[in-house]
């Protein structure tokens, strides 16, 4: 079955940040582009990121981007390449320049300037004390970023694609990049978009557990396609986990509410963070609180029917003190459980909310395969589903805004300068999208299991068995259940078959991009034996620089891990040598 | 509204923050959505084209809208399933 074929230059999949920048800097040079979204692009997750994004702009106190560096190094836990990170740290005043030209409304000091924040982990002189380097437009850093990009890419005459999902990567007998299939839901009609180069800016895909704070459209479509089509993923096992997140919901409770007084019980009523660390108590750092409380889970002090949550108290604060002091936790409560904290505890949970990992990058944002690192011609990817590696094993907050935007750009560049080298498109390989047909077709077997209940069963196995207490034992256990998970999920069917804006297939297919990220994860986690920035093992609790300060590299064919090394020379300065991570 | 149209607006519904995902997956998934009359489901569609900070606002009842039968639709969604 031949399908219609779309021709652009470039296409970037994803619309949201780094997507948006990229299609911004590819239009402006004239380059013909095209970005596939699922969502409006305005509705990208993006949009949810409120902290704000880095710059050592100094201008509240003295900054620069040596001790940026210095801190996203020490927050990566030395898994970070240092090249990126220097690109990244330097980059990062011209990138928010660009952005408030671009017409984003930055809180400004009296004197004009752009007003700078505190942020954890951000500091002074190397580490000594912290700095004020966040810029952001009140709560709402991500969403003014994003309306600033997509009015300047609609001026830059940028084409976008609204309702379309894109299913896989055509690569040719070379394994170069000629473009992707793409649904477009409006019409259930299936397009080959050939292209000269494909950047994938897919984000996140924190919907492979059970409670996450991602919303729904972060299904890692991006890392699916690249592992289907042959493609690694790297240092995947590294998430990002915050320790209250509603239990059942995700949202978020912020530390704010320990820090007024509020403290953590399990269901014998005990606080028990009081064994965990006697003198931080609930105060603890995050990784430690909810590691803590994933114990008191899995030792069945849990709470609830399922014991599978712990009790954040707070009633003894009283009302006013919530309500003054700790705005929308009482709403948010209420509204999503039904529990008023004045008069009762809230369950939490551990809740995942950053995927460090992705597809394999340099810092100009070509994709590479191997350990080796051979560029794959074509493909470029940015943002979270892209790994170049800046976060390593850990991601400092507000690094992940400026991420997009440098690596969107830089991504860009690397694309205008490879279209210059093409004269025409290279041809579309033999049967381009019959496989993409054939796993839409076979959605629409006759037998097999709902989608919903297989993805249930893989969010609770990836909950419990990979999330932020991992032993040797809960992984492999881990690892044999997903498996047994991933091959359920090749037989899942969908019961309305109409082609029209058929949602359950759009999630359908978006589960069967999820489901390859929590493989890879689960079996890239049950491999690390030592404990590195968000990795923390029980078994193994000290990081191992001799043996793993390398980057863990995991293909879908065989399940197959490689490892490479970790860049150590950085652009222009020293190396900056691994020390004990302490703050 | 036709079919499309609906499904149309289910998938609008998805958005760029978990807790606006949660808000209309309960009202979505609880059968409220299905009960919606022809002028409700306009509105519904006039409400997934604001800003998702704004929804938030009047979904955390921050805010309110002037439209008296707008809003009701708003309480609607946030009372879903209680």
């Amino acid at each position: 079955m031949s399908l219609p074929i779309l021709k652009f230059d470039a296409v970037v999949v994803g619309g949201g940040g780094a997507g948006l920048r990229a299609s911004l800097q590819l239009s402006e040079a004239g380059v013909k582009t095209v970005v596939l979204s699922k969502v409006f692009p305005t509705r990208s997750h993006t949009a949810a990121a409120q902290g704000g994004i880095s710059a050592s702009f100094g201008n509240s106190e003295e900054d620069n981007w040596h001790w940026h560096m210095y801190d996203t190094v020490k927050g990566a836990d030395w898994l970070g390449d240092q090249d990126a990170i220097e690109f990244m740290c330097k980059q990062a005043t011209d990138a928010v320049a660009e952005l408030e030209h671009y017409g984003m409304p930055f809180d400004r000091l009296d004197n004009g300037k752009i007003y700078q924040r505190p942020f954890g982990g951000h500091m002074a002189d190397f580490g000594k004390k912290p700095v004020r380097r966040a810029c952001a437009v009140a709560d709402r850093t991500g969403h003014a970023m994003l309306h600033a990009l997509y009015q300047r890419n609609v001026k830059a005459q940028t084409h976008f694609f609204v309702e379309w999902m894109a299913l896989d990567l055509i690569r040719d007998k070379a394994g170069d990049v000629v473009g992707v299939t793409a649904l477009e839901m409006e019409t259930g009609q299936v397009y080959i978009i050939h292209a000269k180069a494909v950047l994938f800016a897919t984000g996140g895909s924190g919907r492979i557990y059970q409670a996450s704070t991602n919303a729904f459209i972060n299904t890692g479509d991006g890392v699916g396609m690249a592992l289907r089509a042959g493609l690694p993923v790297e240092d995947i096992e590294f998430w990002q986990f915050h320790p209250t997140g509603l239990a059942g919901a995700g949202v978020l409770i912020t530390e704010g509410v320990r820090g007024e007084g509020g403290y953590l019980l399990n269901a014998n009523g005990e606080r028990f963070m009081e064994r965990y660390a006697p003198t931080a108590k609930d105060l603890a750092s995050r990784d430690v609180v909810s590691r803590a409380m994933q114990v008191e889970i899995n030792e069945g002090r849990g709470c609830g029917t399922n014991k599978d949550y712990v009790l954040l108290k707070l009633d003894h604060l009283g009302a006013d003190v919530i309500d003054q002091r700790l705005p929308g936790i009482r709403e948010i409560s209420i509204q999503f459980l039904g529990i008023d904290p004045v008069k009762q505890p809230i369950p939490v949970v551990p809740t995942c909310h950053y995927m460090m990992g992705g597809i394999p990058t340099n810092y100009k944002g070509e994709v590479l395969d191997g350990v080796d690192e051979k560029i794959v011609k074509g493909f470029y990817a940015a943002g979270e589903c892209a790994c170049a590696s800046v976060h390593g094993a850990n991601r400092l907050g507000t690094n992940s805004l400026l991420d997009l935007v440098v690596f969107g750009k830089s991504a860009g560049n690397s694309v205008i300068e490879f279209v210059k080298t093409m004269s025409d498109h290279k041809e579309l390989p033999e049967n381009a999208g019959q496989y993409s047909l054939e796993r839409m077709a076979k959605l629409e077997s006759t037998t097999g299991e709902k989608v919903a209940d297989v993805r249930f069963a893989m969010q609770v196995c990836m909950q419990q068995h990979a999330s932020v207490f991992r032993t040797q034992k809960v992984l492999d256990d881990g690892v044999m259940k997903m498996r047994e998970i991933y091959e359920r999920a090749k037989n899942v069917v969908i019961e309305d078959k109409s082609t029209v804006f058929n949602t359950a297939r759009v999630e359908a297919l978006e589960f069967l991009n999820t489901v390859e990220v929590a493989l890879a994860t689960m079996v890239a986690a049950a491999a690390r034996t030592e404990s590195r920035g968000a990795h923390a093992r029980e078994d193994f609790p000290d990081r191992n620089d001799e043996v793993w300060m390398k980057h863990t590299l995991y293909y879908r064919d065989g399940q197959k891990l490689e490892y490479k090394e970790v860049h150590t020379e950085p652009l222009t300065v020293d190396y900056i040598p691994p020390a004990k991570r302490v703050y | 509204m036709d079919y499309v149209e609906i499904e149309k607006l289910k998938w609008r519904s998805r958005r760029s923050m978990l807790e606006l995902d949660l808000y209309f997956e309960r009202f979505i998934l609880g059968g409220s959505f299905s009960k919606l009359t022809e002028q409700e489901l306009i509105d519904y569609q006039y409400l997934l084209t604001l800003d998702d900070g704004d929804l938030l606002l009047l979904f955390q009842e921050k805010e309110v809208l002037a439209n008296v039968e707008m809003q009701k639709l708003v309480i609607k969604i946030v009372n879903a399933n209680f």
